[in-house]
């Protein structure tokens, strides 16, 4: 019985794996195509990659989805982790309140969100750009770390926190050295999901990014109308191997740690 | 709770005083234009010799469609200054008054423009926009293949229905598109709504539908090329890529008519440099720039002047460079909002047929 359930786990979870990632593997292997359509192979090239380089717009607008993200997963990181601690510290009525409120952004369709978050910046006279993005970005993904620091914080057992209390640790005590080094794989998990959930984005970004800082996903969509060379498919190949580096990384570490 | 207090009133403070400093910071005198458009629709190599001969620096911004440059000129009209939407925007943008006239004096190139391609029913006395890429559609056609099959050669869209080309066609996936094909091949326009005609379409449309093989609206010209398709209906700048690949695919203009998209210029009515804008628009209607803007895009050349600089294989192009002769026969999509529910509905009856 084992070893049946054994195998068909193995081949259930390559079948998985397989057709979740031939579409990518498909753009990998195009990315190195000669042809700029997908209709024939005709032979191996580097060309697109050497486009890719040269082509300034795409670089920098790479250049500002990464400041944006990186800038949006530390300030979600910071209001998610906060406002997931003070709810602990409310009555349970308000704690219901804030929920609703943190996750009013997900609810709410993202052109009503672009439109209303751009009519309300314009009227605060903000200037249009990585402030503006870095704001609506966090508005998104804070709710994220929120959920995800709270279900963590949740999980505590109360006597830990009610021993200290008994030791005589303030309230800040308490917070900085038990329950902040407890949910921090939680922040930084969140974290990377609001670093993805920002570089992603384009609605919103389309909207906030002003007259000068188009978004990486934004130049590519907008590059529908004229056409995509395989250039894009350079570009998703690197984006990808670099996650796979961090993310490969980041395991070594966690298993470091864990030693 | 005091203490805190003083904490909260601190932050509060701190935090208008930055906004009120970055809002001040905004109000710089520089010289520079806002345009939005799709990317690289004003290659980067004009951008940047308009910047080099006036000083002047072009912040392009890119927007995936027309409905977003709407969303922005409605909410921040004085963000931008020019931006370049299709036909049927320009009407609705002119009706909720988001643009404002263009300031011909400052326009002497003006005169360049082709006559043909303007006076249309968006801007009738084009004072609001001008016409910056043309682009149509029509049918690419394997003149041999279609031979092989038995079927008689291809000249108009009726000819697509012959029984020979059975799983051999490929479409642009759209329902407006696909239903002003089969109206145009009953005597119509394409924004009929008169529900006996339509429903006349619907028919003659399924009949069409053992013929399709692909619906297809970002590559179609690729079934031509890997030869599951022996024609297709799609747009001009795809055509060109598919006979650049393969030199026996040849372009037919169908007798009924077909249709044409006019992408324009047009002026937000807030725009904060009015004079720099004005200079840009000025050097894009110059004939040097337009033929190289064409020769750049694959769009059709809207400037008369232009047609002495464009290069021999552009003029001599006709899914290029179309004559006069032959635009007289296209027109433009109007007023697809009355339509479009209806012939959507349709549309996806018939694609599950």
């Amino acid at each position: 019985m084992n070893k049946t359930s054994n195998r068909f786990r193995t081949f259930y979870l390559s079948l998985f794996f397989v057709i979740l990632y031939i579409p990518v593997l498909g753009v990998v292997l195009y990315s190195f195509n000669k042809s700029p359509s997908t209709a024939s192979w005709t032979g191996f090239t580097l060309d697109w990659y050497r486009d890719l380089f040269n082509d300034k717009v795409i670089i920098e607008s790479f250049k500002i989805s990464i400041k944006v993200a990186l800038l949006t997963s530390i300030l979600s990181a910071i209001l998610g982790t906060t406002t997931a601690i003070i709810s602990t510290y409310v009555t349970s009525k308000m704690e219901n309140v804030i929920r609703g409120v943190m996750i009013l952004p997900l609810l709410v369709p993202e052109v009503a969100l672009g439109v209303s978050l751009l009519l309300f910046f314009s009227t605060l006279n903000l200037p249009f750009g990585i402030l503006t993005l870095v704001l609506s970005h966090s508005l998104f993904c804070m709710p994220y770390v929120y959920l995800m620091v709270l279900l963590r914080l949740k999980e505590i057992d109360i006597s830990i926190i009610e021993s200290a209390k008994d030791l005589g640790a303030t309230r800040w005590q308490v917070i900085k050295t038990i329950l902040l080094p407890l949910v921090t794989p939680s922040i930084i998990t969140s974290s990377l999901l609001a670093l993805a959930m920002s570089l992603d984005d384009v609605v919103i970004s389309t909207y906030m990014s002003g007259p000068t800082s188009t978004t990486l996903p934004v130049h590519i969509f907008s590059m529908m109308r004229v056409g995509v060379t395989p250039k894009i498919n350079a570009l998703s190949t690197l984006i990808l191997v670099g996650t796979f580096f961090i993310v490969g990384l980041s395991q070594l570490l966690n298993k470091k740690s864990n030693q | 709770m005091k203490k805190n207090l003083k904490i909260i009133i601190s932050m509060l403070l701190s935090a208008s005083l930055i906004f009120s400093l970055a809002a001040c910071g905004k109000g710089e005198e520089a010289k520079e234009i806002n345009i939005m458009t799709w990317a690289d629709f004003i290659p980067r190599e004009i951008i940047e010799q308009f910047e080099e001969e006036t000083g002047i620096k072009v912040n392009y911004k890119e927007v995936a469609s027309n409905e977003d440059m709407q969303s922005l000129l409605e909410a921040s009209p004085d963000q931008y200054d020019l931006a370049v939407v299709t036909d049927y925007m320009v009407d609705i943008l002119r009706r909720n008054e988001n643009i404002q006239k263009l300031d011909k004096d400052k326009l002497p190139n003006f005169s360049n423009l082709n006559p043909v391609y303007q006076g249309q029913y968006y801007d009738e006395s084009d004072e609001y926009s001008f016409p910056y890429a043309i682009s149509t559609s029509f049918l690419l056609v394997n003149p041999e293949a279609v031979e092989e099959l038995g079927a008689n050669p291809i000249t108009s869209y009726e000819d697509l229905w012959q029984e020979e080309l059975d799983k051999n066609l490929v479409v642009i996936d759209w329902s407006v598109e696909i239903m002003g094909l089969v109206l145009k091949t009953l005597g119509y326009e394409y924004n009929e709504t008169d529900p006996e005609i339509v429903a006349q379409a619907k028919d003659k449309l399924f009949e069409l539908k053992d013929n399709i093989m692909r619906f297809e609206t970002n590559t179609p010209e690729d079934s031509l090329l890997n030869g599951e398709a022996v024609a297709g209906f799609m747009y001009s700048n795809q055509a060109v890529k598919g006979q650049a690949a393969n030199d026996k695919l040849e372009p037919v203009f169908p007798t009924e008519g077909f249709p044409m998209y006019i992408d324009g210029f047009v002026l937000s009515s807030e725009a904060p440099n009015l004079d720099y804008a004005h200079e840009f628009l000025n050097f894009i209607l110059e004939p040097e720039i337009s033929a190289k803007i064409s020769e750049l895009t694959s769009f059709t050349n809207p400037n008369v002047a232009a047609q002495e600089f464009l290069p021999e294989d552009f003029k001599n192009n006709i899914m290029l460079n179309p004559t006069d002769d032959i635009i007289s026969n296209a027109s433009l999509y109007i007023d697809v909002d009355a339509v479009l529910e209806e012939y959507e509905h349709i549309y996806s009856e018939f694609k599950m047929k």
